[in-house]
């Protein structure tokens, strides 16, 4: 009896630790394409309160703001190495804009924006790194390397240095 | 075809006369639905202390209209169906007096109104995947609420103190796709839930219509034999004591006629006299009349017993 006290003490730990957690990030494809089910989250770069969105708006907690969601590329999702994400602007069906937005490091015109994921040719340029520092995240290019900024105005920049780039946060909405 | 037609006219003739007999109306019955906690015919409101913020909920105008119920008496299209019926509808059950000295029960009590409209923020990391690092991020809530909580005291003539708690809280959360309500909302969804509060704490006894039909009544005496042809008009219009008074000397003559006795019951019934009627019915009982008298009643007891002012009228 002791033994097996013993035994599942460590277990009942482990899952009572896993309370209020989310499992992960990532919304899957199925579930995004599919279900229309996503693990929803508001970005915000903490200096300058611009939310992540095809147009970034100043962040307020008494509106609804704009939502992204993250998926994986299963062939980026090697074990041991860092995942690549994909991020996707939520679009309202509402509105009835129907189509995928994908935030995109477009090195031809050297620019950093929101565009129809059908459209880009080179999949490297919406594929994004993610960089924990503390409580906080950077948005890496895969294909450029480098990081997302937006300046005081709300423009995207793309920026070489770590220290440049914006530190994101990611606020989970229900 | 002329058997049909004389079917018809036997139709129609048996429906004239037997229209001619039934003397029937709607009434209102009134019913006990739970004890209150007045006791005694006098009562003084002392307005509720405010504990709390000032608001929009003007809590003691809204507990005065409900007070207000005990001194009712019915007017209006109600005051049609109990129009000389039932007594002690007809006037007020209880006082309303002007000092805590001359009253049996003063209402009064204190009330706290809280708002709130506030935001948090827990910061958690990815329970699966740590490849690359566990990706933090924060779950947010905002969350408005607003909450009214009245105490309402009773205290009776011998010091002694009765109590009633209304507790009311509304809350809304921010979430996508869901209204998110403002305090000032919320306040005002706690009013109307007050006010069916107060509805709930102030009232005791509820009504309902309920059809009387008075049975066919024959007699040999020939002057009352007379009087008899006006009963319909009585009943029509209203005069419901002049009509049992008739039933009852039918009765007092013939004590064999037990319709006339179940006749005068019925009306006894209908002024609210329910000890007379009780006694008359026991003539000849019927089990509807005994279900009835039961829930009649039980209110007219209980108002007895808490000392209510009631005036109850004999033929």
């Amino acid at each position: 009896m002791k033994n097996l006290i013993v035994f599942l003490l460590p277990v009942l730990l482990i899952t009572t630790s896993l309370d209020g957690g989310l499992y992960s990030i990532v919304t899957k494809k199925e579930d995004a394409l599919v279900n229309q089910k996503y693990t929803k989250f508001v970005v915000i770069d903490d200096e300058t309160q611009f939310v992540l969105a095809k147009t970034p708006v100043k962040y307020d907690l008494s509106k609804e703001m704009p939502m992204n969601y993250f998926t994986v590329d299963l062939t980026g999702n090697i074990p041991g190495k860092q995942r690549i994400f994909t991020i996707h602007n939520l679009v309202n069906n509402a509105g009835g804009d129907e189509y995928d937005w994908v935030l995109e490091d477009n090195a031809d015109e050297n620019t950093i924006f929101f565009s129809r994921s059908n459209f880009i040719t080179m999949k490297a340029s919406m594929q994004w790194l993610i960089t924990v520092r503390g409580e906080r995240i950077l948005l890496k290019n895969s294909r450029t390397g480098a990081y997302l900024k937006v300046d005081a105005n709300g423009s995207y920049l793309a920026v070489k240095s770590e220290t440049e780039a914006s530190k994101w946060k990611l606020i989970h909405i229900f | 075809m002329k058997t049909n037609k004389i079917i018809c006219l036997l139709a129609l003739s048996f429906l004239s006369i037997s229209s001619l007999y039934a003397q029937q109306g709607q009434f209102y019955q009134f019913s006990l639905d739970k004890e209150t906690k007045i006791r005694g015919s006098k009562i003084y409101f002392q307005e509720f202390a405010n504990k709390g913020v000032e608001s929009q909920i003007d809590v003691n105008a809204l507990a005065k209209s409900y007070i207000d119920f005990y001194f009712k008496t019915y007017r209006g299209v109600a005051a049609k169906k109990i129009q000389n019926h039932i007594s002690w509808t007809r006037n007020p059950r209880f006082e309303a007096v002007n000092s805590q000295a001359e009253a049996d029960v003063t209402i009064g009590g204190h009330y706290q109104i809280k708002t709130n409209a506030g935001a948090g923020e827990q910061l958690f990391f990815e329970q699966g995947n740590s490849v690359g690092g566990a990706i933090p991020y924060f779950e947010s809530r905002q969350l408005n609420t607003a909450e009214v909580m009245v105490v309402i005291s009773y205290t009776y003539k011998n010091k002694e103190v009765d109590y009633d708690t209304i507790f009311i809280q509304e809350e809304s959360e921010r979430k996508p796709g869901k209204k998110f309500q403002s305090v000032e909302d919320l306040l005002a969804d706690c009013e109307s839930k007050l006010k069916s509060n107060f509805y709930k704490t102030f009232t005791f006894y509820s009504h309902k219509d309920i059809w009387y039909k008075l049975l066919n009544v024959k007699t040999k005496d020939k002057v009352l034999k007379e009087e008899l042809k006006t009963a319909d008009n009585l009943f029509e219009s209203g005069k419901i004591k002049e009509l049992g008074n008739l039933f009852l000397r039918i009765y007092q003559a013939e004590p064999e006629n037990k319709e006339a006795a179940f006749n005068t019951a019925m009306c006894y019934e209908l002024i609210g006299n329910y000890p007379k009627a009780d006694e008359y019915y026991a003539i000849m009982p019927d089990f509807h009349t005994k279900v009835r008298m039961k829930t009649n009643r039980a209110l007219f007891d209980y108002l007895n017993n808490i000392g209510a002012n009631l005036i109850v009228e004999d033929f």
